[in-house]
């Protein structure tokens, strides 16, 4: 039997690719969750998983094509006794005890018992929870509740066009296949447009521009934001950095930058005022219970925001590491789909170029983004005297229509006293 | 070297044998290990040989009723030994099936007790082989549950007896003394009455059948009573004194204490899980206070490899749902996304007259403030239940008052188990009272009974007065 292979979503805001190379050539074996062909992406690469066993009869596309998703790019013949070899019937006359031949069987994951790889690896899912408040609040019928599960599907957010808005297996399938179109309609036309001119350079913008550009536009209209600003005085992080910071280089083989020891702040600084680690679509604010820190990293006139996860889980040190790693792996476009999704707060640096504020965009839908800046030196009155200290200003971005200003200063203010006094929390960090 | 399998399940009764024939269907290296006897409780002293013995009951109701209607009926007798041979074949032919079932799916069967060494080595004991280590990657444990015992009423395998032992019907006594008015004290109970024993019940809480409705309750108790058998409910034993070849039991009944002289005692007052002996802490697996191992919607205990299903995972501890939890536990090995996202569990209670449902009982409802809509139909007022003098019975519908969403259905009277498997599938498309009465009974049956019900939660039945 003849099985098209389709271009599967690739992830949030990605509506193309381009074939890189086929890595099943025409007449080759493919078993399930095999990598067939390599896609890239404004984002990243993606290698293709199968979702058959078979065998690759046609490629429909040749390599750098750009190919949309959904479109037909190979078919595969799938080997109909691989699938009948499932079906195991007892039959009076039937040999002698066998063992069947171990398959290759899929491990359940930790959070999702049932993932398949193929999903897996596209990142799109609602998480168990919701996956099961759906199931109890939606009528559905047993096959849809087992749809959902294996989709990843919160059944709340599927129109239910059967009796009494049932949701319907017609619904899900419809679901799955629109879902992955929603975040990118393509914006409606400028009403105005500036007169042409010749004494200009016109650039198309397009790929990884474009979707920046869209996201920016989303997040900007989306959510009201308000950034509050204050100062932080930086000389006890910067003299036990320079205390250490060789010897952990030394040992552990990362130069440890402020990053980590602001992650670290963030976290200590959110215990006290949880919304700021958290999702909000315009309904449902998810206050997240673990931090997935991104940290915006500058690419070759582009930007991705690579998540360090479970930071609260991690030490100063492996903060240090994985950062240094994600960002190793960002300018050498090697970043996966899991690396850059799943963020619960975003800091980013515009220090680096020397900015002494800035008032950062949120990275839809979390509801705060920390802008880090320059540090300089900076008269400042300590006991009456007028000393110079070490001075970094943070602007902290934040979604008002969650966030009041009060919480979001008093935030600020905490992260910035666990940083100007990090003696009690770094005790035991080596 | 240890033989290493994918998945290991523990006890091979209704949950584990259904799971590891899922398994191994998935392709999932599998053994199983069973102490005892394939099949379980449910097999081999439970569900299908109490049916074996039930089925006398029914045949009973049956000829007596044929006179009635003009068939002549003398001498008729029960042969104990040749009801007891249709049990054991009936036994025989469906455990020596599950063997071949597990041997033709590819399980591997290994006989012994099991027990954790380790999170994922499990160790067989047996007297035929001595000991044996295998290794697990996924384990399920499915080891049941087992009678609860009284301290005032100790079984001795003679005259004081579990219900494992009352299947196989030692003796027909005289006097037969039924601690515990639930399912399966009032089943045998009903056994023992059909073969001749004065059969008297005693059970503490205050209705026969009492986690059911008052309804379903007191018809149940009404019927059994003109069977023949006596109740005391809200009574509580106390102690008791064998006195040769009769036991004496002190009773706390609510008219004062009394004392009952029974040939035969009946223990059945409730069961506890399985779950002492298997090494769990070995294996990290915690259980609750009562010894149930606590599971998420995939049955995975608090290690994640390790599953638990049926009843010692607690809930309500019937074959089916055991069954159904070991194929979810199946599939979240062999990778398939599926939960236990069923709407509810059916039950069933084998007496004369049947009783069934599924979901929320009004008592339950009223506990829980929910406001609710109930419809009700009595068998009688059905063709079909006149004409087979089935007439005894009624159907109970409960849906939101809100929504009209089912929410539970009981029914008492001949057949009601298959009856109830139209309104278990509706409740598990989310349906509702109203579609339930669009849905087509053939005329004449005795499910029109529950059609009407349904009707009648909206005052529509046509065949009664709303």
């Amino acid at each position: 039997m003849d099985y098209k292979i389709i271009v599967p979503p690739l992830g949030e805001s990605v509506v193309e690719g381009t074939i890189v190379r086929w890595i099943k050539n025409e007449g080759d074996k493919v078993k399930v969750d095999e990598p067939i062909v390599e896609i890239m992406t404004d984002k990243i690469n993606v290698e293709i998983p199968s979702p058959h066993d078979g065998v690759m009869k046609q490629h429909l596309v040749p390599i750098n094509t750009t190919v949309e998703i959904g479109a037909e790019i190979a078919i595969m013949e799938i080997e109909g006794q691989a699938i009948e070899a499932k079906t195991f019937q007892v039959k009076p006359d039937a040999g002698p005890e066998r063992i069947p031949q171990e398959q290759e069987v899929k491990t359940p994951p930790e959070e999702f018992v049932g993932t398949m790889a193929h999903h897996q690896a596209m990142g799109i899912h609602a998480d168990k929870d919701a996956i099961d408040a759906g199931i109890e609040a939606v009528k559905s019928s047993p096959l849809v509740r087992r749809l959902a599960r294996e989709h990843f599907i919160d059944l709340r957010l599927v129109k239910g066009t059967g009796k009494d808005g049932r949701v319907t297996k017609e619904d899900v399938i419809k679901y799955i296949e629109m879902r992955h179109t929603i975040d990118v309609k393509k914006p409606d036309k400028p009403t105005f447009v500036w007169p042409e001119s010749e004494d200009e350079e016109i650039i198309k913008i397009s790929g990884v521009r474009k979707i920046i550009s869209e996201n920016m536009t989303k997040s900007a209209f989306t959510i009201p934001h308000v950034t509050t600003f204050d100062e932080c005085d930086m000389t006890q992080i910067i003299n036990w950095r320079k205390q250490y910071v060789e010897q952990i280089e030394k040992i552990h083989g990362v130069r440890m930058t402020f990053m980590p020891f602001i992650a670290k702040a963030i976290i200590y600084a959110a215990q006290n005022y949880p919304w700021i680690n958290s999702n909000f679509d315009g309904e449902t604010l998810r206050v997240k219970k673990y931090f997935n820190i991104g940290m915006a990293v500058a690419r070759n006139n582009s930007l991705i925001v690579p998540v360090v996860k479970h930071c609260e889980q991690k030490s100063l040190l492996q903060i240090g590491k994985e950062m240094k790693a994600l960002a190793d792996k960002a300018n050498a476009d090697k970043l996966s789909i899991d690396e850059i999704s799943g963020g619960t707060f975003t800091i980013t640096n515009a220090g680096v170029y020397g900015a002494l504020a800035s008032t950062p965009i949120i990275a839809y839908p979390q509801v705060a983004i920390l802008g880090v800046h320059k540090i300089v030196e900076k008269p400042v009155v300590r006991d009456g005297q007028i000393v110079i200290r070490p001075i970094m200003t943070f602007g902290l971005s934040f979604d008002h229509r969650v966030i009041d200003g009060g919480y979001a200063v008093q935030f600020l203010r905490k992260m910035i006293e666990y940083l100007e006094d990090p003696q009690g929390w770094l005790i035991g960090v080596m | 070297m240890a033989e290493k399998y994918k998945l290991v399940v523990i006890g091979a009764g209704p949950g584990g044998y259904v799971a590891a024939i899922r398994a191994a269907q998935l392709g999932v290296k599998t053994a199983i290990i069973e102490k005892e006897y394939y099949g379980g409780v449910c097999l081999n002293w439970g569900c299908i040989p109490s049916k074996a013995l039930l089925y006398v009951t029914e045949l009973k109701r049956t000829i007596s009723h044929a006179a009635a209607i003009g068939i002549k009926t003398d001498n008729v007798a029960i042969d104990i030994e040749k009801l007891k041979k249709h049990k054991e074949d009936t036994v025989k032919r469906l455990t020596g099936g599950v063997k071949i079932l597990l041997d033709k799916a590819g399980v591997k069967s290994y006989m012994g007790t099991a027990s954790f060494l380790s999170p994922n080595q499990i160790e067989i004991n047996s007297k035929e082989t001595g000991k044996i280590t295998i290794e697990a990657e996924n384990v399920i444990i499915a080891t049941g549950a087992s009678p609860i015992e009284l301290p005032m009423i100790k079984t001795d395998g003679d005259i004081v007896i579990g219900a494992r032992q009352a299947i196989d019907i030692p003796k027909v006594p005289q006097t037969l003394g039924v601690i515990g008015a639930g399912p399966i004290g009032v089943e045998l109970g009903t056994v023992y009455n059909t073969l001749g024993s004065k059969v008297t019940v005693i059970e503490l809480l205050d209705a026969v059948l009492p986690t059911l409705d008052d309804d379903l309750s007191s018809a149940a108790e009404r019927a059994l009573k003109k069977q023949g058998m006596e109740f005391y409910t809200s009574s509580k034993v106390t102690g008791s004194q064998r006195q040769g070849d009769k036991i004496n039991v002190d009773v706390e009944t609510p008219q004062g204490k009394r004392t009952f002289t029974f040939d035969m005692v009946l223990v059945a007052a409730g069961m506890k899980p399985n779950s002492t002996n298997l090494g769990l802490e070995r294996a990290g697996v915690k259980t609750d206070a009562k010894g149930f191992i606590a599971v998420d919607k995939m049955m995975r205990s608090n290690v994640k490899h390790i599953y638990a299903i049926g009843d010692v995972s607690g809930g309500m501890l019937l074959a089916h749902k055991a069954s159904h939890e070991g194929i979810v536990a199946a599939e979240s090995i062999a990778g398939n996304a599926i939960g236990a996202d069923w709407k509810g569990v059916p039950y069933a209670v084998f007496i004369e007259p049947e009783i069934a449902g599924i979901g929320i009982t009004e008592k339950e409802a009223s506990q829980s403030g929910r406001k609710i809509k109930v419809g009700k139909f009595p068998y009688r007022a059905t063709g079909k239940a006149i004409a087979t003098l089935a007439s005894d019975g009624f159907a109970k519908v409960i849906s939101d008052a809100a929504t009209d969403k089912l929410l539970g259905i009981h029914i008492v009277g001949p057949h009601s188990a298959d009856i109830l498997f139209a309104g278990t599938a509706l409740m598990e498309f989310d349906g509702t009272s109203e579609d339930l009465g669009h849905i087509m009974a053939v005329h004449p049956t005795l499910s029109e009974a529950l059609m009407e019900a349904a009707l009648n939660v909206n005052k529509r039945a046509i065949h009664i007065v709303n």
